[in-house]
């Protein structure tokens, strides 16, 4: 746990680590726990689905999935030692360059992409005018595709802050395509209208106290009093339900 | 009939062992790490969420995912 919260925090938004409770535990009290432990306050995901089955007979276990999809790892962690955290960083770093088997027609084209540029990318693949450029271009949209939409889907459940950061980089990444450029305008207007004011504001408090908190005693009872004042201040806002659950959490009787 | 009774006790005893493993893996995983095994498969995993995961900010399956490593950590709160 305290490796995988560690490689989360390395790598940021290079990295995505999913939590699978396997042992049927409450979801309040392994919810609890995490927060308890310190472990929350990054962006890795909790869940109880296993996206993969595991192979072993006990825990932990451990996997890594590489840029393409596949599993590249899986086992008792103890067993893979350093190998783990050296194969993480090879797909780090091979998610910032050209995928394998790119033609070297398209190879800087996707390097334009990788640094965030996409109006640029699609364009040298319309410029190019072949059928991997064509490929590479569906490529790009559907990846941005799924930005916008989560974009969307943060905004609908009032994580706001997230979304401002989310469509500040889109903006410039799709500027000069007028497609993408119209679809994250949409979103940016539906972000900016007056009557989410409060859901931006009461994101905003609740984001900037989790940085601080959860790496401290999430549960003591002086933040617990802090995140309350930030739900009465926003009542009716989905931070404020957000609130609620972590105050609720906070009553959680633990036995270790 | 000692001939003919030996493959039946054979087989009693694998069944009972097939058993007893079925059972095994169908429990929850225990905490302790036992014998443990590693795996990699070939293909691209899929897989979408049921219900969003905690933290997911609209994270729905893996495919979400592609072109960033994704790392699972199986843990158990017990």
């Amino acid at each position: 746990m305290p490796a995988s919260t560690k490689l989360q925090e390395q790598y940021g938004d290079d990295v995505q680590v999913i939590f699978v409770e396997c042992q049927n535990t409450a979801k309040d009290e392994w919810e609890a726990f995490a927060w308890y432990k310190k472990w929350m306050g990054n962006a890795a995901l909790w869940t109880v689905e296993r996206p993969i089955d595991t192979v072993g007979k006990g825990l932990p276990e451990t996997a890594l999935i590489g840029i393409d999809g596949s599993v590249i790892m899986q086992g008792y962690p103890g067993d893979f030692g350093k190998k783990f955290d050296e194969a993480v960083a090879t797909e780090v770093k091979k998610s910032k360059q050209a995928p394998a088997g790119t033609p070297k027609a398209l190879e800087k084209t996707w390097q334009t992409f990788l640094k965030g540029d996409v109006a640029a990318a699609i364009a040298e693949c319309d410029k190019l005018a072949s059928d991997d450029a064509g490929k590479a271009k569906d490529e790009f949209i559907a990846r941005t595709s799924a930005r916008i939409a989560r974009a969307k889907w943060m905004i609908e459940n009032g994580f706001m802050s997230a979304a401002e950061k989310s469509l500040g980089a889109l903006e410039k990444s799709v500027k000069g395509n007028a497609e993408l450029a119209g679809k994250v305008a949409e979103q940016k207007s539906r972000f900016d209208t007056a009557e989410l004011n409060d859901e931006r504001e009461a994101d905003k408090a609740f984001s900037a106290f989790v940085a601080t908190c959860a790496k401290e005693k999430p549960f003591e009872p002086g933040n617990v009093k802090k995140a309350e004042s930030i739900a009465n201040k926003f009542k009716s806002t989905k931070t404020a339900q957000r609130i609620e659950r972590f105050v609720a959490l906070s009553k959680i009787k633990l036995e270790k | 009939m000692k001939s003919s009774l030996k493959p039946s006790l054979t087989f009693v005893a694998l069944a009972g062992t097939l058993l007893l493993a079925s059972a095994s893996t169908a429990t929850s995983l225990e905490p302790a790490a036992s014998a443990p095994s590693s795996a990699t498969s070939a293909a691209p995993v899929e897989y979408k969420f049921r219900e969003a995961p905690v933290n997911s900010l609209g994270i729905q399956n893996l495919a979400d995912l592609r072109g960033k490593p994704v790392v699972i950590d199986f843990w158990g709160r017990n």
